[in-house]
């Protein structure tokens, strides 16, 4: 099946199952948008087909026209720097982009228009997913998935319950992702959020449209909890994910949702689906590195790091790298830490910062802090944030000219503010003599 | 307690400009802090800067997990934890 037979096998066709604060989708809407587009989608089958967008609900939409139609589907992230954004492109041969902001002209100097004779195939074919990792920085993989390796945890109940998705993720990412498949295929409703919306908007759309499942970051569900009127939202089940869920986000919803169901989620793009833990407790049980886990296989690495073997693996990443996973466990890259009965996440392995749910590579941001004149060298870090999980910190080494220090670090963080996202900007700044280097002269990230 | 007010409303202005932010009202007692102009980064921000300034984050070490609503109730957990400075 395509995702469109999934959306066509409804019986209320008039019914919304996809709402937002702007507008709703109901299935008569898809059939009549399919129908105004037959021309452009039969230009586009068969081709490798890249959708940048920052709309969610118009990402939703194409993501429903398109499978079964394009070749290959790549899902951008709507903020990816515009050098990446080629990068992305050239890496997965996309012959044509659709986007709700971008000009043509800013990719008019790579291929991306190559023109393919027109098909009058009527049949499906199998749509290759191609989804980012790690955000926008660092070193990007691009994931091949199918349809079927995305929806493998579905889970289609025959209960007369009522299932209202909320997801605060945007759709580009994996989680989102997730939760579109399983509204769209289980025959729920989703309620989709824009990123123009503002918090305290997303939550009134929530209470008004009966939103009982919803997933989110621990750092949103934070922000969720000091907002007066969360108390508000009618869960039966919520979910966190993207980022480490620590004891406090955990005991903190217990304590104000006691009936609803909480679990945490592990993921990872490249290992397709991963588990969930639903003991209201911070990382997960031994047990599960014991085979306690269904459809996944967990152990620890010898350099504490988390292997993971699950039969919804992705089918690899372009460039030709096969996925170890195919054969064996994949690395997951994320450092654990063993206490008594319980495995802890601790970071990544690759000092990859995780703020709130975004991934910010350090060695990123010393490069743009090395391009300030001045700057001799820098070294960013993860200092520890109780709110954000993490947030970003520097040290530099200024050339020795410049003598009023504080004046320097005030230029440099206006710089920083024209060259990187709020969340990549370091929120302190210390200037120093020298750094230390390891023996093979890089920065020393052990501390 | 009114040095904790007035250190927190500087550390709040900080932390408005560094994420290019405005405050859309008088920050009063029962002003909802994430409707106040400052976003999730910037309340983190907040709290990173006001760890520097105090020497301690309730947040971190808090026993009942508390996220305030108010300005007010955010004042209050600074100054509950204040004997951990």
């Amino acid at each position: 099946m395509i995702l469109m037979d999934f959306i066509l096998s409804r019986s209320e066709t008039s019914l919304p199952f996809l709402l937002s604060t702007k507008k709703s989708v109901n299935v008569d809407e898809i059939k009549q948008k399919r129908f105004d587009y037959q021309q452009t989608l039969a230009f586009l089958r068969g081709k490798n087909v890249a959708l940048c967008f920052q709309s969610n609900v118009e990402l939703a939409i194409h993501i429903i026209l398109l499978d079964g139609i394009v070749n290959r589907l790549l899902i951008l992230p709507p903020d990816c720097l515009p050098e990446q954004l080629k990068d992305y492109l050239s890496s997965t041969d996309t012959e044509k982009v659709l986007s709700d902001f971008l000009e043509a002209s800013s990719l008019a100097d790579i291929n991306t228009q190559v023109l393919v004779s027109l098909k009058n195939e009527t049949k499906k074919i199998s749509t290759q997913w191609v989804l980012t990792t790690s955000g926008t920085t660092g070193v990007p993989k691009l994931v091949k998935h199918s349809l079927k390796s995305l929806s493998r945890t579905v889970k289609v109940s025959n209960k007369e319950h009522h299932f209202v998705w909320g997801c605060l993720y945007h759709l580009h990412r994996f989680a989102g992702i997730q939760v579109l498949l399983q509204s769209l295929i289980a025959n729920n409703q989703m309620v989709i959020i824009e990123s123009t919306d503002n918090l305290s908007a997303m939550l009134n759309l929530f209470i008004r449209r009966h939103v009982n499942c919803l997933s989110a970051t621990p750092t949103l569900w934070r922000n969720i909890l000091m907002q007066p009127k969360s108390k508000h939202l009618p869960l039966s089940q919520l979910t966190l994910g993207g980022e480490i869920a620590d004891n406090n986000i955990l005991s903190a919803l217990m304590l104000a949702y006691p009936a609803t169901k909480i679990r945490h989620i592990y993921a990872s793009t490249e290992a397709g689906v991963g588990f969930s833990v639903g003991d209201g407790l911070a990382g997960f049980p031994l047990a599960y590195l014991n085979g306690d886990l269904d459809k996944v296989l967990l152990k620890i690495s010898d350099r504490n790091t988390l292997l993971i073997k699950s039969t919804a693996c992705s089918s690899g990443y372009i460039g030709g790298e096969v996925l170890a996973s195919q054969i064996d466990y994949i690395d997951t890259g994320d450092v654990i830490s063993l206490e008594g009965e319980r495995c802890y996440f601790i970071g990544r392995e690759n000092g990859t910062i995780n703020i709130g749910g975004n991934k910010v590579n350090p060695e990123y941001v010393e490069q743009v802090l090395m391009t300030f004149p001045g700057v001799n060298m820098a070294y960013v870090s993860a200092k520890k944030s109780s709110i954000m999980g993490n947030l970003v910190q520097c040290q530099v080494v200024i050339a020795d000219h410049f003598q009023d220090k504080s004046e320097f670090i005030k230029q440099l963080k206006f710089y920083c503010k024209t060259q990187l996202t709020p969340y990549m900007i370091p929120i302190f700044f210390k200037v120093v003599d020298h750094i230390k280097l390891n023996s093979t002269g890089k920065i020393s990230r052990d501390e | 307690m009114n040095n904790l007010r007035e250190l927190v409303v500087t550390v709040f202005n900080e932390a408005l400009e560094l994420t290019d932010s405005e405050l859309i009202n008088v920050l009063e007692d029962d002003t909802v802090l994430l409707d106040s102009g400052l976003d999730s980064l910037g309340f983190a921000i907040l709290v990173a800067r006001l760890e520097e300034e105090l020497n301690y984050d309730p947040f971190s070490i808090m026993e009942e997990p508390i996220y305030p609503t108010t300005f007010k109730a955010f004042l209050d957990v600074y100054a509950q934890y204040a004997d951990h400075a």
